[in-house]
């Protein structure tokens, strides 16, 4: 399922899910004019290590990695982007209890 | 009448008109002290943070939209480990730059809202201005 989220409102796409290795979120569209994607990972309680992958695609077929995050504080990150779709994978983890994933999208 | 018209304009308001071309009312406003949370506007310095020793942690600000660079300047008595926080949804917040010494620093980001985190300082000022601007 891809679900629409507009510009300018934080959506939470990860929204407090047991730490588990290989966790995706739903594929979301991005709006037209999207130019830059601002995501935050938190924790209920900080793991001892863990990756997350923010994946982008043109067609919703295809995705490619286009960002990674590893800090077990979380992390607050912004990158340029001119993509129609994302989604966020919990890629590996070790400890901690439950995570949180927010995105922004931003058309600069 | 003989067609005069007297002003009273302030000897300090006219001096200031021939030299600088500009009124008093043109004058930019100085620096605004806004410690107690609230908002930001574009383009416009605000004192978020005045005169605090460590620990300490500011109150959330929200950033205006469109906000994609935050330049951050620390100013006082002594710093030299101080955090610029962001978040997207005001409650969790994580560092997006750092200062181990007092200056200014313009960092990217999309974040939504803004707190600053003194753990080591004394008399410690920040000022922040967001802006939007492309990446």
């Amino acid at each position: 399922m891809t679900i629409g989220i507009n510009l300018e409102l934080p959506l939470l796409v990860i929204d407090g899910v047991a730490n588990s290795a290989g966790y995706e979120s739903a594929h979301y569209a991005l709006p037209s004019r999207t130019t830059t994607l601002t995501w935050q990972t938190f924790f209920g309680s900080a793991p001892a290590s863990c990756t997350f992958k923010l994946w982008g695609s043109l067609d919703v077929v295809n995705f490619a990695v286009i960002d990674t995050s590893t800090a077990v504080a979380g992390e607050l990150k912004t990158v340029n982007i001119n993509l129609g779709f994302i989604y966020v994978e919990l890629d590996a983890v070790s400890g901690g209890t439950t995570f949180s994933v927010l995105i922004v999208p931003k058309d600069i | 009448m003989n067609g005069l018209v007297t002003l009273e304009i302030p000897v300090s308001e006219l001096i200031q008109f021939i030299t600088t071309g500009l009124s008093a009312n043109d004058v930019p406003p100085p620096i605004v002290p806004r410690t107690s949370g609230g908002g930001l506007p574009l383009d416009f310095p605000v004192e978020v943070v005045t005169n605090q020793n460590a620990p300490y942690t500011g109150n959330a600000i929200a950033v205006p939209s469109g906000t994609t660079r935050i330049t951050w300047s620390t100013y006082g008595i002594s710093v030299s480990d101080i955090a610029l926080q962001g978040s997207l949804d005001g409650v969790h917040f994580a560092n997006i730059d750092t200062m181990s010494a007092f200056g200014a620093q313009t960092v990217v980001s999309g974040t939504c809202f803004l707190r600053v985190v003194i753990t080591t300082g004394t008399g410690v000022s920040v000022t922040i201005t967001a802006k939007r601007e492309k990446l």
